[in-house]
């Protein structure tokens, strides 16, 4: 499918707003992304999926070059939850082709309802030194399950890798957001990966939603710095709450 | 993680971004510029895995190495059958 330049300039516009709130939040951006496309911009759901990748993998990198700078990530934290989340991205595209995404996208929408009032009522966070073996079982299932519905949503995922590291390891929002700006990086490169191979990856496409994530993402990490943790949990708290509500309005209009 | 550390891993993310941005420039080219943007993360969660390694982090650092080979791996299948 070819696009008009006017569709590529407000695809780039909008990726520039999502890259700003991703980098800030720790997430990729392709929650705000997919259902603007979709629903605004008319473009398939294949290819807005996999445009959605590609900056989300943009945003990842861009949020990275920052946050690895300061000395925020937690790379030895982020190890043993990368693999999972891979593994859940090959999962994810195969499920995509037999599972019904309405269905999905409305687990997904509840399951962030639950996510988002648990950020919201939970108070102050300490990093433990030791994590006991079972909650790194629970968070490894949880990171597979994220990378099922990154692949299949084109969604970065951090709406699970942030609330395992906070709810879970008791990691500070900060370095929560930052670890998992790294994460999401590698497992919608996996997906991406998947869907270039089967032809859904529209280059223009993909290069306008870049090119505007890019930019904001590097805003939207400087941003996170001022905010205290308190108040980037409730503003990720809302921002998930939204999401929910534009992939529930998604089902019922028949676009997943 | 020391700064040491964080700043070779952002090596190969700023030199992937800057190869995929020189290609998506060039006319024609945005197909590579996007190969390059998919290949960056396998890069540097490689990367980021010897270097987990090199300071006896070996769990994340096999973790990472092993999340690369997985995806190396269907790039060479050339995808999932469908």
């Amino acid at each position: 499918m070819d696009y008009a330049p006017l569709t590529l300039v407000a695809v780039a516009a909008v990726s520039l707003a999502a890259g700003a709130f991703g980098g800030m939040l720790g997430v990729g951006g392709g929650i705000v992304l997919v259902p603007v496309m979709v629903g605004l911009l008319g473009i398939p759901l294949e290819e807005a999926r996999s445009a959605s990748l590609v900056s989300v993998i943009v945003t990842s990198l861009g949020s990275s070059l920052v946050y690895l700078k300061d000395g925020v990530t937690d790379l030895e934290r982020a190890g043993p939850l990368q693999l999972p989340t891979v593994v859940g991205a090959v999962v994810g595209a195969l499920l995509g082709t037999v599972l019904n995404g309405r269905i999905v996208a409305t687990l997904f929408s509840i399951l962030i309802f639950i996510v988002a009032w648990q950020m919201l009522v939970q108070r102050g966070s300490g990093t433990p030194s030791k994590v006991p073996g079972s909650i790194w079982m629970w968070a490894g299932f949880a990171c597979v399950f994220g990378g099922i519905l990154s692949s299949l949503l084109g969604v970065g995922g951090g709406l699970i890798f942030v609330p395992v590291m906070t709810l879970l390891f008791g990691t500070e929002q900060r370095v929560a957001s930052a670890t998992s700006a790294f994460l999401i990086g590698m497992t919608a490169a996996t997906s991406a990966l998947i869907y270039q191979m089967s032809g859904h990856l529209h280059p223009w496409l993909g290069v306008s939603s870049a090119g505007g994530i890019f930019l904001g993402a590097q805003v939207g990490a400087r941003v996170s710095g001022m905010l205290s943790g308190r108040r980037l949990r409730v503003i990720f708290s809302f921002v998930m709450i939204a999401t929910a509500f534009l992939l529930l309005n998604r089902v019922v209009r028949g676009d997943v | 993680m020391s700064e040491l550390r964080g700043d070779i891993v952002r090596l190969p993310v700023f030199f992937g971004l800057s190869g995929a941005l020189l290609a998506a420039l060039i006319p024609g080219y945005q197909d590579l510029a996007l190969s390059i943007l998919v290949f960056t993360p396998l890069c540097v969660a490689a990367v980021t895995g010897v270097t987990l390694i090199a300071t006896k982090r070996y769990g994340s650092g096999f973790s990472f190495l092993l999340a690369v080979a997985m995806a190396v791996a269907i790039a060479f299948w050339g995808g999932l059958p469908r």
